[in-house]
């Protein structure tokens, strides 16, 4: 049954269960941990791409934001694993502030030698709030995501257009991440990615948030 | 090439999985309709124990006199001196937070009065309501580099002898500062009383109302004498600010303004001086 078609019962009971997240304190070590956890995971790959991307336009004013990403490469045939580690408050990515850990398998629906291609995944979208300060009522979470994008590749050029749908305890969010690349070589490749954020909460408000970034990707050839 | 699991990613990864998926957070939206702070200092305790400090030195920031007083038995004499630089600025500035919460109607009050010896320099910003970094969406108040410095959505600055209430809808400049009604003119040694009543959004449905020894100084609309603009630049609302604040310019004298009857709450009669 589709989360948006969740009864209010269940949606309830949901509520009852959740752990309260904010209760433990997200220190430094956790962060260690989950960087580590990732990187065993990601690094320990032998093929796939890695990138790293700046900015962050947060609709009306500049906040820096900075991500790195791998990609694996295809396995089961068209499974393949992202992850995504952002971090806020920095264009040097060790940050004091926050981090966000998004993790997601997706499933590829088309060969890999075509041009189009139409995938969909499953993840989790952790934030981990590390601001220490008495006026900022915020707390850690971690939020289960639906994902699908469409790509198209014309050879120089790649165009990809995901779509993130999250799952609050009290509403939903959807990301539209529009990324076009141009390849700068046989590994490298430049990129811009535009991020549109809708977020409601049911029945009550709702919200809109927009960033770019621009960022390089290295790829490991097979 | 295969991909390669670690013996224990499989049950690792359920368990973490589970535990996302019930420990969801709620939407990283601030709630509206959020409760109004009631506040009152008159400074009687001879203490600033209710607010934070943007002050070099209290000794000599901050003194409680007992003449001037605009009502019981002392007032707040705020001094800033040339060498006063505090937090990116020269300032003696006392702060109260949680008071000016998205979508919420809160009235502000108090008196202040231009010491008779002040000397004019440039401008000074005597109250203000600063922007809150959007802590949901990540933000702190230091990032690196620093990026967004702006004047305040809505503050009031002295300048000559006159006061005038303004506005900024640019986070990302202070060069975009406009009035809204006209300047008033005021004498140095005489109490002003201030109301202030505003509407906070994100939106161009919050209004500011604001009133100078009892007559309005924002302009008829038409209808009522609320000015209505965006005031907030983020959702997790802003912060009231009263004492000098004179930007990143050195001042060229010392200059003292006294404060007292600072007031929030939910009605002109509950803040009015």
């Amino acid at each position: 049954m589709p989360f948006i078609l969740m009864p209010l019962k269940l949606e309830q009971a949901m509520k009852k269960l959740r752990l309260n997240v904010s209760s433990f304190s997200v220190e430094k070590s956790h962060v260690m941990s989950l960087l580590l956890f990732s990187s065993l995971l990601a690094f320990g790959q032998e093929k796939g791409s890695l990138s790293i991307d700046w900015g962050s336009w947060r609709t009306k004013y500049l906040y820096p934001v900075t991500n790195i990403r791998y990609d694996s490469p295809y396995f089961l045939k068209n499974v393949q694993i992202q992850t995504r580690l952002r971090s806020y408050g920095t264009l040097f990515f060790a940050s004091k502030d926050g981090y966000d850990f998004s993790p997601i398998a997706t499933y590829r629906f088309h060969k890999k030698e075509s041009k189009f291609s139409f995938h969909v995944g499953l993840g989790t979208d952790l934030r981990i709030r590390l601001v220490n300060d008495s006026r900022a009522h915020v707390s850690s979470s971690a939020e289960p995501l639906l994902y699908a994008d469409i790509q198209y590749d014309f050879g120089k050029w790649q165009v990809k257009l995901p779509v993130w749908n999250r799952y609050y305890a009290n509403g939903i969010g959807f990301s539209i991440l529009p990324e076009i690349a141009v390849n700068a070589g046989k590994k490298l490749s430049i990129f811009s990615r535009f991020e549109a954020n809708y977020m409601a909460v049911y029945n009550y408000d709702h919200a809109f948030s927009a960033d770019v970034f621009i960022g390089l990707k290295w790829k490991f050839l097979e | 090439m295969k991909f390669q699991f670690p013996f224990y990613s499989f049950p690792v990864s359920m368990f973490s999985y589970l535990l996302l998926i019930f420990s969801c957070g709620k939407v990283p939206i601030p709630d509206k309709n959020q409760t109004v702070l009631h506040f009152a200092e008159n400074f009687e305790n001879g203490n600033l124990g209710q607010f934070e400090l943007l002050v070099k030195d209290t000794t000599s920031n901050t003194v409680f006199v007992n003449n001037p007083v605009r009502e019981g038995n002392l007032a707040l004499k705020t001094i800033l001196q040339p060498g006063d630089f505090v937090a990116h600025g020269y300032r003696t500035e006392m702060c109260v937070y949680e008071c000016a919460k998205y979508k919420t109607e809160v009235y502000y009050g108090f008196s202040f009065m231009i010491d008779t010896a002040y000397k004019e320099d440039s401008y000074n910003v005597i109250c203000q309501w600063q922007d809150l970094p959007n802590y949901q969406m990540g933000e702190s108040w230091n990032p690196m580099p620093r990026l967004h410095g702006s004047s305040p959505p809505l503050h009031i600055v002295y300048l000559d002898n006159h006061i005038q209430v303004k506005m900024n809808t640019n986070p990302n400049s202070n060069h975009y500062n406009f009035g809204v009604g006209e300047i008033q003119e005021i004498q140095k040694g005489v109490w002003n009383d201030i109301v202030m009543h505003v509407y906070w959004s994100d939106k161009d449905d919050g209004f500011v109302e604001c009133w100078l020894n009892g007559a309005h100084i924002t302009p008829f609309n038409g209808t009522d004498f609320k000015y209505y603009k965006r005031n907030l630049f983020n959702r997790s609302g802003n912060y009231f600010k009263f004492g000098q604040y004179r930007g990143p310019e050195k001042p060229l004298f010392t200059n003292a303004v006294y404060f007292d009857a600072v007031k929030i709450g939910t009605s002109y009669e509950e803040v009015a001086p």
